[in-house]
């Protein structure tokens, strides 16, 4: 007698599939909210934007419709817009170029190096991408201001004085400091993918260091790399919290005159170039998509260090110098302004100068002490909270029917539309939905910032959590139903707690989301108390007190702890996983 | 251990069917598994044995036919009220619940008070010899060690019907027969109706009362396993169990003996053809079956001469191999009697009325 062939596939897919009709009606009584909250929240403000700027001065009138397309005419008619739109573009390609050109050899020299010095390194990049960016331009402001250390230096070493604070120098700084973290990550993703054997065969044939680099690498990085680069052009073309701090009256970009016009209600110009860049945002990412096969949201799963292998050692070469080099340069550019916090926080004076003047700890005391500061904390808090609560209901019940559904058309549907608030222009999505929720009367309240900040936060949590759930056993799932257990049941105790780690990621991603965003908020919060980047946001607008910095190096600390504290469960879950693994 | 009643479990399905993706994934099959039996499902990979035990299970609805267990339909019944055990190929322990608990859930769906839980719990990790382990989790086990774990749960609550999906697939040989063998023993001390799934033929033998053998979504033939192998109802069965040689004859008459067959110019009588009105027929004859000599010995029919071209010794064994008038056959010689020689010509002959006839099919 004879087997025949040992293992043979499971010849019907494994997903369960029971009562279609009951399960299609489950499916549309979890997708009708989520999707009613996206029409309102996410739909309507696009519509109603461009509505606006379809329609004579901005003001559309849904009684008696005019249509016209002179604001569009006048973006490119009008000198002054020309300069603004001129200088946006200049400064996306700029710092796109800048910031590839920093994030490669990085990215590169990191993917070369000890699996440990590797992570140590990722998380001196990681640290300052999660503290949120106004802190960050914060300490760059006192960096560059006419009182800090590089004029002092400046003068010392007989230069004069230099200006670098609202000029346009300053903001391409600035912007490149903001996009690094994006593009190294995509970038380090793509290296470490590369499988290395490629290498090695390229010299077995006789290849040359350099041609197997140019012949072999970089046409495998291809992808990432132009992926990469137009997701920081897109986010660098739309970019507001930068040009309008760093920035002079003179610098504006379209993002910052898209806030003072609509400051004065003047909705028309505004509504014309939020679309345009829109549309602008709308062709990059087919960009992205056509080349990279997909779109993932940068950031969103956990980087983890590969280390080098043994095959490929890590060798000092002029190239690899030069790139070390710049790995300083990147890492400085990026954890200076981070650490900088630190000593202006402690100086006793009543401004802020450095270096500090005496040591005092006062300024935190006067944090947790005085309304000024309790408020937003308590403000912040609540929002990320609820955010984060939101975010996750909406990444589980959307996650749970895309789990459901076998047609991958469909899919990339869904999913494509599930990232769209995150792929578009915040300043456009800021204005549109500050009208909607004007007309609403959700202005001003806590939960209309709530309900904005989860248009932009579920998509995160929901890449999360499908991720783990499209990767989770369904054989379990259907184990649990043989064992008498129902649906609801099942989902709650088997599905959900299976992923529970990937629950907790989505809630704390959603959360940091809220916590640092500064575009949506400073729009929506028209009452006094405003959350913490905002009322650092309004301090660096008008002139700082001494207890920004306190805030700014708490807000960094609670920054490293988390991320420590990360790592350290994380590598004591891995070395538990490990010692279970030899004990079977 | 409280025994079930033995008329539990009888499972019935009429008709089932299931198109899937464009394609049928199952045609109409109609299976009867008597209560407490061991029933075993046999097929190649796509054969539709699976979808058959998943619709048995509720896992995938049916598009034609009905599923009935103790006499009620539960066609349209979910998987969760059916009162049913079933194991996964790949186990499906719930990775974040001890052995224990995972055994546990069950009952404690079922609200059973936590004394004649814990009761139920021991003497479920008695029985599948896990005593100790309850403790660890799934992921601190071997492979054999998860799968007595999901073998355990599955009875835990004492389900009606057992429903095993290739569960030694995942393990090595050595392992597969113990733990096959194991199984059963398990099965008959729940006096639980069990349906196994499974491509290997000889787990199938090792376990089955009953079985059904699947080919393109279709039951080709159900039956013990010694009439199965003895009595082949077509091609694909007498092929796909074991080993056989075919030799296409043409029906001559039937008699009170057998069926009459002409192969060559030798007439063979087999065993009745009874269930094909095919002239044209394959004698079936099996390795073991085939008897080589220089003449053919008593209560023995010639069925054709041949010339040894390869003889092996395989231990239990002598395969030799054979070439008849244009057909290749091989014969099973007991190894401690007399080999032909390679090149040396004889007669191959079977036993009267023991040779089976499958219709020389097209389809």
């Amino acid at each position: 007698m004879t087997a025949t062939d040992a293992t043979t596939p499971i010849p019907v897919s494994s997903a369960p599939v029971l009562h279609r009709s009951r399960a299609l009606l489950a499916r549309w009584a979890l997708l009708l909210p989520i999707l009613a909250f996206y029409v309102i929240f996410f739909v309507w403000p696009i519509l109603t934007v461009v509505l606006r700027s379809l329609s004579p001065d901005g003001k559309f009138d849904a009684a008696a419709p005019q249509f016209t397309i002179d604001n569009f005419l006048q973006l490119f008619g009008d000198d002054f817009l020309l300069l603004i739109e001129g200088r946006t573009l200049l400064l996306a390609i700029n710092s796109t170029l800048i910031t590839t050109a920093l994030a490669f050899p990085t990215a590169y020299f990191i993917s070369r190096l000890k699996r440990r010095t590797a992570s140590l390194l990722l998380l001196l990049i990681l640290v300052p991408f999660w503290v949120s960016i106004v802190v960050r331009l914060f300490a760059v402001t006192s960096i560059l201001s006419p009182n800090g250390p590089l004029n002092q230096a400046s003068i010392a070493l007989g230069f004069g004085p230099l200006e670098l604070l609202y000029t346009q120098g300053g903001v391409l700084v600035g912007t490149v400091m903001y996009l690094l973290p994006y593009m190294i990550l995509v970038l380090y993703a793509g290296m470490v993918a590369v499988d290395d054997n490629l290498i090695l065969a390229a010299r077995t044939m006789g290849a040359s260091p350099a041609y197997s680099f140019f012949r072999v690498y970089l046409p495998q990085l291809r992808g990432s790399l132009f992926s990469g680069a137009l997701l920081i052009f897109i986010l660098g073309l739309s970019f507001f919290v930068v040009p309008a701090l760093l920035g002079g009256p003179r610098d504006q970009t379209i993002a910052v005159y898209i806030q003072q016009q609509i400051d004065i209600f003047q909705w028309g110009i505004a509504s014309a170039m939020g679309i345009l860049l829109l549309i602008a945002t709308v062709v990059c990412y087919v960009g992205v998509v056509r080349i990279a096969g997909s779109f993932s949201p940068g950031g969103v799963g956990s980087v983890q260090a590969k280390g080098v292998s043994a095959e490929l050692p890590f060798r000092w070469s002029p190239a690899m110098v030069v790139s070390a080099v710049l790995t300083v340069v990147t890492i400085a550019v990026l954890v200076i302004p981070v650490l900088f916090v630190f000593p202006l926080s402690t100086g006793e004076t009543g401004t802020v100068v450095f270096p500090p003047r005496g040591f005092t700890l006062d300024w935190f005391v006067q944090v947790f002490t005085t309304p000024t500061w309790i408020g937003p904390i308590m403000q912040s808090t609540v929002v990320g909270l609820g955010t984060a609560a939101l975010s996750v209901a909406i990444g589980l019940a959307l996650a749970r029917v895309t789990s459901g559904i076998r047609s991958t058309a469909w899919k990339a549907v869904i999913g494509g539309l599930a990232f769209a608030p995150i792929i578009a222009p915040g300043i456009l999505l800021a204005i549109g939905i500050f009208d909607v929720e004007l007309q609403l009367k959700l202005t001003g309240t806590v939960i209309g910032l709530i309900l904005a900040h989860t248009v932009i936060a579920a998509p995160l949590s929901y890449a999360l959590i499908s991720a783990s759930m499209a990767g989770a056993d369904r054989g379990v799932e259907a184990a649990a139903w043989t064992l008498g257990a129902s649906r609801t049941r099942t989902f709650w105790t088997v599905v959900v707690r299976g992923i529970l780690p990937s629950v907790l990621g989505a809630f704390a991603i959603a959360f940091v989301t809220s916590w640092d965003e500064v575009v949506l908020a400073l729009f929506l919060q028209t009452g006094p108390t405003k959350t913490l980047p905002v009322t650092i946001y309004k301090y660096l607008e008008s002139g700082i007190v001494p207890t920004v910095p306190a805030v700014a190096s708490l807000l960094v600390t609670l920054v490293v702890v988390i991320v420590v504290v990360r790592g350290v469960v994380n590598s004591i879950i891995a070395r538990r996983r490990a010692a279970l693994r030899e004990e079977a | 251990m409280t025994a079930a009643p033995t008329s539990r479990g009888r499972v019935v399905a009429s008709g089932v069917g299931l198109d899937y993706d464009g394609s049928t994934a199952l045609d109409d099959a109609s299976i009867e598994v008597h209560a407490g039996e061991f029933f075993t499902l046999l097929g190649p990979s796509g054969s539709g044995k699976t979808t058959l035990l998943r619709i048995i299970a509720g896992l995938l609805d049916p598009q034609r036919g009905r599923v009935a267990i103790d006499d009620v339909d539960v066609t349209h019944t979910p998987t969760q009220k059916r009162d049913i055990g079933f194991v996964f190929q790949n186990y499906a322990l719930f990775p974040h619940l001890t052995v224990a608990e995972n055994v546990e859930f069950g009952l404690k769906i079922r609200k059973v008070r936590s004394d004649a839980r814990a009761a139920r719990v021991a003497e479920i990790l008695e029985l599948t010899a896990l005593g100790g382990l309850g403790d660890r989790y799934p992921a601190q086990l071997s492979g054999g060690q998860q799968q007595r774990v999901a073998l355990g749960r599955a009875l835990a609550q004492r389900p009606r019907v057992l429903l095993l999906d290739e569960p030694l697939g995942a393990l090595d040989r050595a392992l597969r027969e113990d733990l096959g063998a194991e199984i059963r023993r398990i099965q008959q001390e729940a006096q639980t109706t069990a349906i196994y799934v499974t491509h290997d033929q000889d787990e199938a033998f090792i376990l089955s009362d009953r079985m059904g053998v699947m080919r393109d979504g279709r039951i080709q033939q159900i039956g013990t396993p010694e009439e199965l192998y003895r009595a082949p109802n077509d091609l694909f069965v007498a092929t796909f169990l074991g080993k056989t040689n075919l030799f296409p004859g043409e029906v001559v008459e039937t008699t009170s003996a057998g069926t009459v067959v002409r192969i060559g110019d030798s007439l063979v009588t087999a065993r009745p053809h009874a269930t094909s009105d095919a002239t044209s027929v394959y004698c079936s004859v099996r390795p073991e079956q085939l008897v080589v000599s220089d003449t053919v010995p008593t209560g023995h029919h010639k069925l054709i001469s041949a010339v040894v071209t390869d003889s092996r010794f395989l231990g239990q064994r002598q395969t030799v191999r054979l070439a008849a008038e244009g057909i290749q056959c091989s014969a099973d010689l007991d190894p401690y009697g007399p080999v032909p020689a390679v090149g040396e010509r004889i007669t191959l002959s079977v036993r009267i009325g023991e040779s089976a006839l499958v219709p020389r099919e097209t389809a």
